[in-house]
């Protein structure tokens, strides 16, 4: 009995060394390069791991005016508040009419979408770039925002079509009887009954817009028009050239702030049952 | 319920026509699916579907010229070309690896954290939270965090072995062909891992105590529960895991390797995607660019057809989604 109970906390102590160990190689890098965004670009090659001797905020004051990183935080907030409303309320309503009404080609047009999971984006970038260049929308968000939006169906219909089949029956029929229109059920009974899909789908776009990269990359060659990653990567690139890490450091940090802090408001939500719910078989 | 009730209620006096609309399940009016539909579909028949079509038209041609110039009708040219060339090979074969080995190591990574933590640890909630951050990073940021890991002077990596006392100098991590291509595989690996623990662990919690309490009194040891209890138990939601890192893997792929090695060194990190887009917007050879993503295609889409079929059952037998 006393072996095995030496046994057992053997065992929860290793157990605790092995978690702490991944949460460290999870969080020191995040640390570092956090703490980093403060050191100067001189102290990067004198003293690269320690604590910055001063603490040089004007990196962030550098990289948001002359760095652009305030432009492209801006353009990355109005893509992102844009695309995700039009994802949302797009989604919705074609979720409700595949999962709630009654009308010939609806497998085929839940196929249709579902099986976009299973086209990548990147495979496509010629021919969405020779599109939208006929379209003269190239390079510009009127080409950029309905190429997001359409990516992002797929996903969102898959996620939201079982929300919407689990709404019982009776409370779509008891609206009818009483004289409502389809409309009406849509915005009376089914969005509110649907909120927890349309939560966790909002969630999910909200970082897929805000993270995108390939399409923008491709489609967006402006400076003015840049969001955030696609600013990123252009100062990651150009570093090799001026070596001015502060600002790069900065510009990290200022990208990464708002997921972080966006992470730990939803972080229960998120690491609870509703991403369970999204994608459990 | 109250509001049934009430509805139960007024249910006597309603008009013939609301009675058939919901008694008899008739179709639903031809106007309404088009006002919910319509909106979606067109944008998503518009800019994906139409890709599609369009990309098995262009990889028929040759093209002269910066991107619009002449195009020249060469049939399956494109592919014979492909076949030949030891580019695409390198590449699609370092797609598979690459792919195979960030799958095959988060999905046992994730297993091993999720399976220890399941019995509600200490500090299992703080673990939960800390190893999913990473996955809520943009890729770009990711890379631009392990870019200066892997950094050879200042790198934190040289630094921390140094520290352990194995002293190999400034090892450029992606810039030798021998370790490269791993070296771009581990920034993936941080990110998606967390996901992959959080999902498993939802489904081990989710089996019924009395399966593991049952293996238990037959005698089960720690190991014959996980193998034989367990991993059958979790296998579809592994499944469905590595399917929706598949969806998103080109992109994934196409971003790190851009942003870490631009496919190098000597293309030793060249991805599909990555020499799609080299093909397409450097060299200007869009058709054969467009060859090289339906080659791609119909490889991916003999492996998504069988996953399709599943996630299709799921959405139509109107389970549960939670």
């Amino acid at each position: 009995m006393l072996i095995k109970r030496l046994r057992e906390s053997g065992l929860f102590v290793i157990i605790q060394i092995l978690c702490l160990s991944y949460s460290l190689f999870v969080l020191v890098p995040v640390l570092w390069s956090s703490i980093s965004s403060f050191r100067s670009s001189i102290e990067f090659f004198t003293n690269p791991f320690g604590l910055p001797s001063t603490w040089k905020y004007q990196n962030f004051v550098y990289a948001w005016n002359q760095g652009n990183v305030g432009i492209y935080f801006r353009n990355s907030v109005f893509i992102t508040a844009v695309c995700v409303t039009i994802i949302i309320l797009l989604s919705a309503m074609a979720s409700f009419a595949l999962s709630r009404l009654k009308f010939r080609g609806r497998i085929t047009v839940l196929f249709l979408f579902i099986s976009g999971l299973f086209v990548p984006a990147a495979l496509l970038l010629l021919p969405l770039f020779l599109m939208l260049q006929d379209l003269h929308v190239l390079g510009s968000y009127v080409g950029l925002i309905p190429v997001y939006v359409a990516y992002s169906f797929p996903f969102t219909v898959f996620v939201l079509v079982p929300f919407f089949n689990v709404i019982p029956q009776d409370l779509e029929e008891a609206a009818f009887l009483d004289g409502a229109s389809y409309y009406q059920v849509f915005w009376k009974v089914m969005i509110p009954l649907a909120k927890p899909g349309l939560i966790v789908a909002t969630i999910f776009n909200i970082f897929g817009i805000w993270n995108e990269f390939v399409l923008g990359y491709v489609l967006i060659s402006k400076k003015s028009l840049k969001t955030l990653p696609l600013g990123l990567a252009d100062i990651l690139m150009k570093q090799h050239y001026t070596a001015d890490y502060g600002k790069l450091f900065a510009a990290i940090f200022i990208a990464l702030a708002p997921v972080a802090i966006f992470y730990v408001i939803f972080q229960r939500k998120l690491t609870g049952r509703l991403l369970e719910g999204a994608i459990k078989e | 319920m109250n509001l049934l009730g009430t509805i139960g209620f007024s249910a006597g006096m309603q008009s013939k026509q609301q009675q058939r609309r919901v008694l008899k399940k008739t179709r639903s009016p031809i106007r309404v699916v088009v006002f919910f539909l319509a909106p979606a579909l067109i944008v998503y028949l518009a800019f994906v579907a139409y890709p599609v079509v369009k990309i098995f038209r262009l990889c028929l041609f040759r093209w002269r010229g910066i991107t619009r110039g002449t195009q020249e009708f060469i049939g399956f040219g494109n592919f014979v070309k492909l076949i030949h060339d030891p580019v695409f090979w390198r590449a699609f074969v370092n797609n598979v690896v690459l792919f195979l080995f960030v799958v095959v190591v988060s999905v046992c990574v994730a297993l091993f954290f999720a399976y220890i933590i399941a019995r509600r640890i200490k500090g299992s909630m703080f673990y939960r939270a800390t190893w999913l951050f990473p996955n809520m990073l943009g890729d770009v940021i990711v890379a631009s965090i392990w870019l200066f890991i892997y950094h050879p002077t200042i790198g934190m990596l040289n630094y921390f072995l140094s520290l352990i006392g194995i002293d190999i100098g400034a090892t450029p991590w992606l810039g030798q062909s021998s370790t490269a291509l791993i070296a771009v595989t581990i920034p993936m690996i941080w990110k998606f891992a967390g996901l992959y623990i959080i999902l498993f662990l939802a489904a081990i919690q989710e089996i019924p105590q009395s399966f593991l309490d049952a293996a238990r009194i037959d005698g089960a040891t720690r190991w014959q529960e996980f193998f034989h209890v367990i991993l059958p138990l979790i296998r579809p939601t592994i499944a469905v895991a590595i399917v929706f890192l598949m969806w998103n893997s080109f992109s994934v792929i196409f971003t790190y390797v851009k942003l870490l090695t631009e496919g190098g060194p000597y293309r030793s990190t060249e991805v599909l995607p990555t020499y799609i887009y080299q093909v397409g917007f450097k060299y200007h050879e869009f058709g054969y660019g467009s060859a090289i993503s339906v080659a791609t295609f119909i490889f991916i889409f003999a492996l998504a057809a069988l996953v399709l079929r599943m996630l299709m059952e799921r959405l139509m037998r109107g389970e549960k989604g939670f």
